[in-house]
């Protein structure tokens, strides 16, 4: 459990170049920025890399960190966003082509978490698939409040966009969704 | 609407969770003191001053406190030395390695022991996409990391690559050859967009490449539409080789590039100079391992 303080507290040691204030930020964060990375990419490996990437960057710029209503997380967001949309472009070619083929079989012999990793992994292509033709900043809106949980206002911090935009990417990400929905349905 | 449920969230695993904390503590510890390397050969060349200012005043003050001083030296000569402790970043540099003769361009660093660890984190990002740009690279050199672009340099057979990770993005270039061609193929740069701070896009073009063996005042520089001109930044590999690179980074045009002036390259070699021009899309897309 943390307070407001503790976060400004946090925030204040990594301006002050602490490391261990990054490592407690990466602590308390780390996995909700893998599963966010994991939702953007589709891939546990890429979203671990994503992951270390996010938070050099966050020390990288550990003096423009950001507190939002206390909380250090939607600048966090806004950070990982960046990375893994960069992250994206180069992946998104491979993943079309991952997805043409079948998929990947679950060996007997794993672990049963590794096979609920391949699990999920071939849900989210799925899912990624399916919400590919929104434009990536509806995307991004979709991913951080339908998906992390984000409020409108952390995602509009997250996103540095006022909060009237996430509404209205978010509203028109929906209409395109229900749409495509409807015609894949008709399509079947 | 339900086939758009993500699956849930997982725990990161442990050995991830380890390795990574470790490398992020390891890049800040390395990255902290890094900023302030100059503290510690000043600290010393201001205390090697007070000292011979010391030894100085003591010789010129005479008395019998002066037996540790060498006699017959020469105090203001100590001084004079030893208050001049920068090694001047831009002189030739006798004690550098290297096999060509370049006195055009700042040799920015010999590389050797990894002293940033965060260095390492990157170069693991840049192995993994090696294995498809460059099969079999080893790495030879690195650029110094500017706290923005963390460039090194990779080398199998008689090929090389670049790899350059900026705010979390990895470029590898397409492999050239180590033998530099005539041709504007040598001097293409990539392209990555990335959002910008104030909103809209930056671009960063980034070019690389190898100094011909035996080549004497060597020197690229490029022109870019904002109308910067930016020379080259030399390292030497650790194959012996000296290697150049080019950065720069400008806010993104408007509408389509290909109507802003060409980037326009000047070679000189050996005291004759070249121009090339590149071509939009031909020539500003080196990236092997994402799209322009």
């Amino acid at each position: 459990m943390t307070t407001e303080g503790d976060e400004r507290a946090l925030v204040t040691a990594l301006r002050s170049d602490d490391p261990e204030a990054l490592a407690t930020l990466f602590d308390r964060y780390g996995d909700r920025v893998y599963n966010h990375c994991f939702r953007a990419t589709g891939d546990w490996a890429d979203a671990e890399d994503a992951t270390a990437s996010v938070f050099l960057e966050v020390w990288r710029h550990r003096r423009r960190v950001q507190v939002h209503d206390g909380s250090a997380l939607p600048w966090l967001y806004g950070v990982a966003t960046n990375v893994c949309r960069n992250l994206t472009r180069s992946r998104r070619r491979r993943l079309r082509a991952l997805a043409t083929l079948p998929p990947p079989q679950s060996e007997p012999d794993h672990a049963d978490r590794v096979t609920d990793r391949v699990g999920s992994t071939e849900r989210m292509r799925t899912v990624l698939d399916a919400i590919r033709e929104l434009p990536p900043r509806e995307q991004e809106v979709l991913g951080l409040v339908a998906w992390s949980g984000l409020s409108y206002e952390e995602a509009a911090a997250a996103l540095d966009v006022p909060v009237g935009t996430v509404r209205s990417r978010l509203s028109r990400a929906r209409a395109r969704l229900a749409t495509l929905t409807s015609r894949g349905a008709h399509d079947e | 609407m339900s086939d758009l449920t993500p699956p849930p969230d997982e725990p990161m695993p442990d050995q991830a969770r380890a390795r990574i904390r470790a490398e992020l503590l390891a890049a800040a510890q390395g990255d902290r003191p890094s900023g302030r390397r100059w503290v510690v050969p000043a600290a010393a060349a201001a205390a090697v001053v007070v000292v011979a200012g010391l030894a100085g005043w003591a010789m010129q003050s005479g008395g019998g406190g002066s037996e540790g001083a060498p006699a017959g030296a020469s105090t203001s000569a100590t001084s004079t030395e030893t208050a001049t402790p920068e090694p001047g970043p831009t002189e030739p540099g006798p004690t550098e390695p290297g096999p060509t003769d370049v006195r055009s361009i700042e040799v920015s660093k010999v590389p050797g022991a990894q002293e940033d660890h965060q260095v390492d984190v990157k170069e693991r990002g840049c192995a993994r996409t090696m294995r498809e740009t460059l099969p079999g690279a080893a790495q030879v050199a690195d650029f110094p990391d500017d706290g923005v672009h963390a460039t090194s340099v990779w080398v199998a057979g008689d090929r090389f690559t670049i790899c350059d990770v900026a705010d979390g993005m990895t470029t590898t270039h397409q492999p050239l050859p180590l033998t530099p061609g005539p041709g504007v193929e040598t001097f293409r740069v990539s392209s990555m967009y990335l959002p910008a701070d104030g909103g809209g896009f930056d671009v960063t073009r980034v070019a690389a490449g190898v100094v011909p063996d035996g080549a004497a005042a060597y020197d690229v520089r490029y022109r870019f539409p904002d109308g910067a001109t930016v020379p080259a930044e030399l390292t030497t590999g650790s194959d012996g080789r000296t290697y150049w690179r080019v950065v720069h980074r400008s806010a993104a045009p408007e509408g389509s590039e290909a109507k802003q002036p060409p980037i326009e390259v000047t070679l000189t070699l050996s005291g004759v100079r070249h121009d090339y021009r590149l071509q939009w899309g031909l020539d500003t897309c080196a990236q092997a391992n994402h799209g322009c």
